[in-house]
């Protein structure tokens, strides 16, 4: 446990020392990584493909506040999916519209978990979506979340059904029904279905879990959160036949526990064994207060290493503060002589 | 000789300053009503456009079952229901910004309050020592 205090305590005060230049590589990171993901999966226009293109939009996601980021990426998806299918571009552009509508227009600050979600996608531990939300965000976090599994699940199955979307010869389809195939694509993905209220549930659970007046009431929502989110995933496959993964699940879950339990302490470090109950009143109210101290890492003694100080040729006079007759020997005061004749004290 | 105690408040203002005061300030110079009304106007178009968008993408999903309606008696039906879900859907959406927008005003008036009351106490402390 020291050595996570003293590793915190080390990231914490060199992000301290660099914070705006750690921030803008964070933000240009998540960016870059999220336009390379997504031209991965749809990159069917070579110009914003290419890799120039991509450090283009990091850098603008590194400048730009969150909501904007969302904005331009999601320009990048309808602009990958024109090159395909009008009709799927159109699909997208009414899902980005339908975001900036119904959500973005608030400016919350929980919308960075959307921005993530195709980097948390692609490593295949998108459960941390919920565990992340509910214990640094609201419960309207709930919508981001949602909108990032929709995304998620409408890309990939757009590059699953290229062929068909894209009109290859002798597979073309009416506008209409290609339409009704997105759709159709979305709204019985039983998969998305099983996710998106597994992801609600657990978000609000681990929420409610962590803002309790529990002692270790985050570890209590992180443990509780994982293992709902198994439970409702397992069961919500068997009962609508998702054909989700299990040990896909399963190790994912895992995963996105320990990233959440490294969030909680980074964050949220405090000592319950040393816990404080006091009360007091004033005019108007009687408190009771239960005051918890947060964990801080003391480093250790440093070293004490001796110097030996040299015998100088000329001692100190003998009025000099800290002067010690005893500390010179008798090279300093010859017999008979004296150091300093009495009218030089 | 250096007050830490008002070194320690001025930096906590100067921060709020550089981060939060313009926003603050530009909604505390509504009056709550005025503030709350503007918003909801705004989400009120915003739900609109966005209940256009769910209703084209459902008219267009269940086209041949709308077609059907649209020659049979039942059109009044489908239309009093699509009229009836735009209100509901509207007035869910109203209520949760009335209920954001009412708490970003609450905190933003209280935060500025504080400052205020902060800057005050800073300025009545150093006509103090101008006097001694």
């Amino acid at each position: 446990m020291a050595t996570l205090l003293e590793f915190r305590e080390k990231l914490i005060g060199l992000f301290r020392r660099y914070e705006t230049v750690a921030t803008i590589a964070a933000k240009f990171l998540v960016t870059f990584a999220a336009v390379m993901i997504i031209n991965g999966k749809i990159g069917y226009n070579e110009t914003i493909t290419g890799g120039l293109f991509s450090l283009i939009i990091g850098l603008i996601g590194a400048i730009a506040p969150a909501y904007l980021t969302i904005v331009v990426l999601s320009g990048v998806i309808v602009a990958q999916l024109y090159d395909l299918s009008l009709i799927a571009a159109l699909v997208g552009l009414a899902l980005m519209l339908l975001l900036m509508l119904i959500y973005l227009r608030f400016s919350p600050g929980n919308i960075w978990l959307l921005l993530l979600s195709p980097v948390l996608f692609a490593l295949r531990i998108p459960y941390l979506l919920p565990l992340a939300g509910g214990l640094l965000f609201g419960p309207l976090t709930v919508v981001p979340v949602t909108f990032a599994v929709v995304y998620a699940y409408f890309i990939r199955f757009i590059s699953d059904n290229e062929r068909v979307l894209g009109g290859v010869e002798g597979e073309e389809q009416e506008a209409l029904t290609q339409v009704q195939t997105i759709l159709d694509g979305l709204l019985k993905n039983r998969e998305m279905l099983v996710m998106i209220i597994a992801f609600a549930i657990v978000l609000l659970v681990v929420y409610v879990l962590r803002r309790r007046l529990l002692n270790d009431s985050w570890t209590i929502a992180i443990a509780a959160g994982a293992v709902l989110e198994l439970v409702v995933l397992i069961a919500g496959d068997i009962a609508m036949n998702a054909n989700l993964s299990i040990v896909g699940i399963l190790l994912g879950t895992l995963v996105s526990a320990a990233i959440a339990f490294g969030l909680k302490i980074l964050l949220w470090n405090l000592d319950y064994e040393a816990i404080e109950d006091v009360q007091f009143e004033d005019d108007d109210y009687y408190y009771y207060v239960k005051a918890v101290p947060k964990l801080s890492y003391t480093p250790s003694n440093p070293t004490m290493r001796r110097i030996s100080v040299s015998k100088r040729k000329d001692p100190p006079p003998p009025d000099a503060e800290g002067f010690r007759e005893e500390n010179y020997g008798e090279e300093y005061f010859p017999e008979g002589e004296d150091y300093l004749e009495e009218d030089e004290y | 000789m250096i007050n830490e105690k008002r070194v320690y408040h001025m930096t906590q203002m100067a921060r709020y300053e550089q981060n939060k005061a313009r926003h603050d300030e530009h909604i505390g110079s509504y009056f709550r009503s005025d503030y709350i009304s503007g918003r909801l106007l705004e989400s009120f178009f915003c739900a609109t456009i966005a209940y256009a968008i769910i209703l084209g993408l459902y008219c267009i999903y269940h086209f041949e079952e709308i077609m059907v309606t649209v020659y049979s008696e039942e059109v009044m039906r489908f239309v009093s229901s699509a009229v009836v879900f735009y209100l509901v859907f509207t007035a869910v959406y109203l209520l949760f910004t009335l209920l954001i927008y009412y708490r970003r005003y609450k905190h933003a008036v209280q935060d500025l309050k504080l400052y205020y009351i902060a800057l005050r106490k800073l300025s009545d402390e150093y006509e103090e020592e101008e006097q001694e």
